[in-house]
């Protein structure tokens, strides 16, 4: 190297550059890290910072033998952008097309309309096209901004939000670009109709609506978790740049009382008797009298919770749950009332006889039936053919006799008995005029009325036969269950347990009485006057109810309907509340089971009136058959039958 | 004329600058390494995460098909579709006894084994087995 050329003034030049290079650094560092950096780290972090959120699964509802009833389905919304589709493509669409279950016409015109004007009608009627759908539909497609020509840009439209897993790792398999999927969940009833009042639904936005859907949102719905991470310019996330992860929190699983096998018992009996009756509606209640537990609990008219939104404003009267919501005049069934609270006040016994032939009964100056403000006070009673065969006796009947051929007279008479007060007093007691404390449905507390009031003796001297008192289905067979439970009135119970995702039981909900009623001997009288009921052949009212080999217990009802169109009385005996409750074996209660069936069509019975022994007890037989063997109810009466003859081969 | 002085002043600093280069040089190639390396683990984890609840997923949707497949009114759908015949047992065709019907079914089966036999009974021989 020459001297020359290494000269002082170069040395100085080129030391002065490079001094300026890092001088130059230096600033902009200094730009960078410290007079600019707030507004470069908020455009650093709104460019690369992202929060991912991490959505909790709803939890379950499953039966009480963990069948599922409602859960979170996961889907994946199938959506295209237009814009972004490529030529290459488009033989791939048949493809595509076939895995979501569209005609090809139909995706291909989704896929080639890039553009929507500004104003669209939306599709007329019923015969609007999923395409159609798919085009205007406001959460089918995302629109852009209008352009000059008034043209709004397709962002995104919906081609499918049923899109399964498998399906969706195929269509990605396509590759097609410009299509792509959002997984989402979804909630399912896989066995539709069944238990639908008592499942309720959550709504499109995934928000509870009715039923235990709602009142157990809390536990159901779990906390959503998120990640505080970096993307990268293709949106991607950097996960090394994760700097916070809230993990979800999934919602707890319930597991209700209910049997789903029982419940579709009581629902397939519900359909018969639709379709032989047509009544307004009906509702069929299974339980387990020792604990509470509710096995069914089935309305009709019902619905399905996965097509909620597709009901008719004509058909949404079918969501209520009628079984708690609905009042009705429960009739005969509700005797139980008077003659248990006689009996356990120690003011009859079984062997007690009453004069069922009297014309007038008389408390406190008025008469059985009406007052004497009404007119002659004189007995009259509903012309019901049966109670004109019943009302000539030979002799004064017993309690027992009264309770097996349902006489009102007989009742009415055991309610003066006992007075307006004790009366009252046993009533409430049995769960009337207040509410079970059932948690979905709107539950009604009934009416009752009270001693006092103006109107209470109009009301009181038809109560003991059911009349002048409103209940729910739900109340009238709590006090069938009172009886099946020797006395103590219990709390009815839907949910058996609350457990996490693990199976780890968080809480479980046990047999809980509310209080005692009657005692055990009245209980167990009771259930031998009732007996007869159904066992006594024709001296009962309703034989139709026996199973051989089992001791059935229950009481028929049938109630004339109050008119609702302002004139005060009864309907004609054509539009009667027909019911039966009861429970079996009696000695050892296993299952209570109230039918009650509101405006039966009187011209499918025999008789021209929809009793309760005719369109209830049969019912309630049938449902007994089924249950037998699914529960394993053994016989409190050995019968020989051919099965018996057969396992022990030929001997008795 | 020899310099070791000088040489020997040079030559360490030398020394302790290339070490020095050298272990900083591996101090940031290890550095750049292990951000590689968590960068790789990161991500791993991320697809381990991503397969993890694509196995769920599949999980849940398997549990609601079968759940929609056990359907009572699905299954009496096929049970009719496939000409199956399954009806439930009549109340006089089932028979509820205390007993173990195995043993109960067992000894009757004996005693009707014995009872069409035509040759008395004489007793049983066992024989050991050696």
């Amino acid at each position: 190297m020459s001297k020359g050329f290494a000269s002082t003034y170069r040395i100085i030049l080129l030391a002065v550059l490079v001094f300026s290079a890092f001088a130059g650094l230096g600033a902009r560092l200094v730009w960078l890290h410290v007079l600019g950096r707030d507004e470069l780290l908020s455009y650093i972090q709104q460019a690369r910072a992202e929060i991912l959120p991490d959505y909790a699964r709803r939890g379950n509802i499953l039966d009480r033998n963990a069948a599922l009833l409602a859960g979170s389905v996961p889907l994946n919304i199938l959506q295209v952008d237009p814009s972004d589709l490529r030529p290459g493509d488009e033989a791939k669409w048949p493809e595509l097309a076939r895995l979501i279950g569209l005609p090809l016409p139909a995706l291909t015109k989704i896929l080639t309309t890039k553009y929507r004007s500004a104003v669209t009608a939306p599709p007329a009627g019923g015969s609007a096209s999923r395409l159609a759908l798919n085009l205007t539909g406001e959460d089918d497609v995302k629109l852009g901004d209008a352009d000059a020509q008034g043209r709004r840009l397709i962002q995104w439209a919906k081609l499918s939000d049923q899109v399964s897993e498998s399906t969706n790792a195929e269509i990605a398999k396509l590759n097609i670009h410009g299509v792509y999927s959002t997984r989402v969940y979804r909630r399912a009833y896989p066995h539709g109709e069944l238990a639908s009042h008592l499942i309720g639904f959550v709504n499109q936005e995934q928000e509870p609506v009715q039923g235990l859907e709602r009142y157990l949102d809390f536990y159901l719905r779990g906390e959503n978790g998120w990640k505080e991470s970096e993307k990268d310019g293709h949106q991607r996330e950097l996960a090394q740049f994760r700097s916070r992860v809230v993990h979800p929190a999934d919602g707890y699983d319930v597991v209700l009382t209910i049997d789903a096998v029982v419940q579709s018992i009581a629902e397939a009996e519900l359909s018969g008797i639709a379709a032989k009756y047509h009544p307004a509606k009906a509702t069929i209640i299974i339980s387990d009298p020792r604990t509470g537990y509710l096995l069914a609990l089935a309305n009709y008219p019902t619905f399905d919770p996965n097509s909620y939104n597709k009901l008719t404003k004509e058909q949404q009267p079918a969501m209520q749950n009628v079984a708690v919501n609905s009042m009705y005049e429960p009739g005969s069934v509700f005797k139980i009332v008077a003659v248990a609270g006689a009996l356990d006040a120690g003011l009859i016994t079984p062997q007690s006889r009453f004069d069922c032939t009297v014309p007038t009964a008389w408390y406190k100056g008025r008469s059985g039936g009406r007052s004497p403000a009404d007119g002659p006070a004189t007995w009259k009673l509903r012309p019901i053919p049966k109670e004109d065969v019943t009302d000539h006796f030979d002799h004064p009947l017993t309690v027992a006799e009264i309770i097996a051929h349902s006489s009102n007279k007989g009742t009415v008479q055991i309610g003066f008995a006992m007075g307006d007060d004790l009366l009252y007093k046993y009533a409430r007691a049995f769960g009337f005029g207040e509410l079970a404390g059932f948690p979905v449905g709107g539950e009604t507390p009934g009416r009752l009325g009270h001693p006092g009031t103006a109107d209470w003796y109009g009301r009181f001297t038809r109560i003991p036969m059911g009349q002048s008192v409103d209940v729910s289905v739900l109340q009238m067979h709590r006090a069938m269950s009172v009886i099946a439970a020797g006395g103590n009135l219990l709390v009815p119970q839907i949910v058996r347990e609350i457990k996490t995702s693990t199976g780890e039981t968080v809480f479980r909900y046990g047999p809980a009485v509310q209080r005692r009623v009657i005692s055990a001997a009245t209980a167990h009288t009771m259930a031998g006057l009732l007996w007869g009921v159904v066992n006594k052949g024709k001296e009962g009212s309703a034989p139709e109810a026996a199973i051989a080999g089992f001791d059935v217990v229950g009481k028929t009802g049938t109630a004339q309907k109050v008119r609702t169109d302002g004139v005060p009385g009864y309907l004609d005996h054509h539009h009667v509340i027909s019911s039966f409750i009861g429970f079996f074996p009696a000695d050892n209660p296993q299952v209570d089971i109230s039918v009650v069936v509101d405006d039966a069509d009187s011209h499918a019975t025999p008789n021209g009136t929809a009793y309760g022994h005719v369109v209830a007890a049969p019912a309630f037989h049938n449902i007994a058959l089924k249950l037998i063997p699914y529960l394993d109810i053994r016989p409190n009466r050995l019968e020989v039958s051919r099965a018996t003859l057969a396992f022990n081969g030929g001997q008795q | 004329m020899n310099t070791p002085l000088r040489s020997g002043f040079i030559n360490p600093a030398l020394a302790c600058a290339l070490g020095f280069l050298a272990c900083s040089g591996a101090t940031g190639v290890g550095a750049v390494w292990l951000q590689h390396q968590i960068s790789v683990a990161a991500n791993e984890n991320k697809a381990l995460e991503q397969r993890i609840a694509a196995v769920r997923r599949s999980s849940e949707q398997l549990s609601a098909e079968i759940a929609f497949e056990s359907d009572t009114a699905a299954l009496l759908q096929r049970n009719s579709q496939m000409k199956l015949g399954m009806v439930a047992p009549a109340l006089d065709q089932q028979l509820t006894i205390a007993e173990d019907p195995i043993r109960h079914l067992s000894a009757k089966q004996g005693r009707e084994l014995f009872r069409n036999s035509n040759e008395p009974f004489t007793g049983l021989r066992l024989a050991l087995g050696h």
